[in-house]
């Protein structure tokens, strides 16, 4: 999952911390989520969307290519 | 400034209230190994109820671990004790053979000492790969 994280933050000019501490989180958390490493929970997504007064998916970009599981409709179909 | 936030409103940030969570944890653990191998090496049958008291707030202090982590600090702690549980089981499993085939068998405290030693290995690891 992608997300938009840097950019909101830098409109906003928070540091990572100042994020983590509006939405309850360390530090580490922030940054983990900001470079693709951990994929937040849904309460805690929301949490950080409107942190920044947004939808959640205004911040948080779903991304097929890098998902495991993927969507079954976008599936290829193998055989038969 | 930021706002206060809705998870800890007391306002200490999850990293310090992890790491005082950990720390009591750790205190307790190594008081009841102490007066557990006290009781065990000289026999002083009175000592193993404040050593179960002690293991018992150890036993709090984790559950405390696990109510003042945030999102991440879970998913970490959850890796790291399976990651325990199954290296013990593994290690366990590894001296029971060796007993079989004539090997001392170790002490049974032993196992929770590798627990938690295993436990704060898999802390350590798992949090390396997020930062």
């Amino acid at each position: 999952m992608k997300t938009r994280l840097r950019v909101l933050r830098a409109e906003r000019e928070w540091s990572q911390a100042d994020l983590a501490e509006r939405v309850g989180v360390a530090r580490q958390t922030v940054n983990a989520i900001e470079c693709g490493r951990y994929d937040p929970a849904l309460p805690l997504a929301f949490k950080i969307a409107r942190a920044f007064g947004k939808g959640i998916e205004d911040v948080f970009l779903y991304d097929d290519s890098t998902s495991q599981g993927g969507v079954p409709g976008q599936q290829k179909l193998t055989g038969g | 400034m930021p706002e206060m936030n809705e998870a800890h409103p007391r306002g200490a940030s999850p990293d310090r209230l992890m790491s005082r969570a950990l720390l009591r944890f750790y205190v307790l653990a190594l008081i009841c190994v102490a007066v557990s191998s006290l009781a065990a090496q000289f026999h002083i049958a009175i000592l193993w109820l404040p050593a179960a008291l002690v293991a018992l707030g150890a036993l709090w202090a984790l559950v405390g671990i696990f109510r003042t982590a945030d999102d991440l600090q879970k998913h970490i702690n959850y890796q790291a004790l399976a990651f325990a549980h199954v290296s013990t089981l593994f290690v366990s499993l590894a001296f029971g053979a060796l007993q079989e085939v004539g090997f001392r068998c170790p002490s049974w405290f032993g196992v929770s000492v590798l627990l938690v030693s295993l436990w704060s290995l898999g802390l350590i690891l798992f949090s390396r790969r997020y930062q």
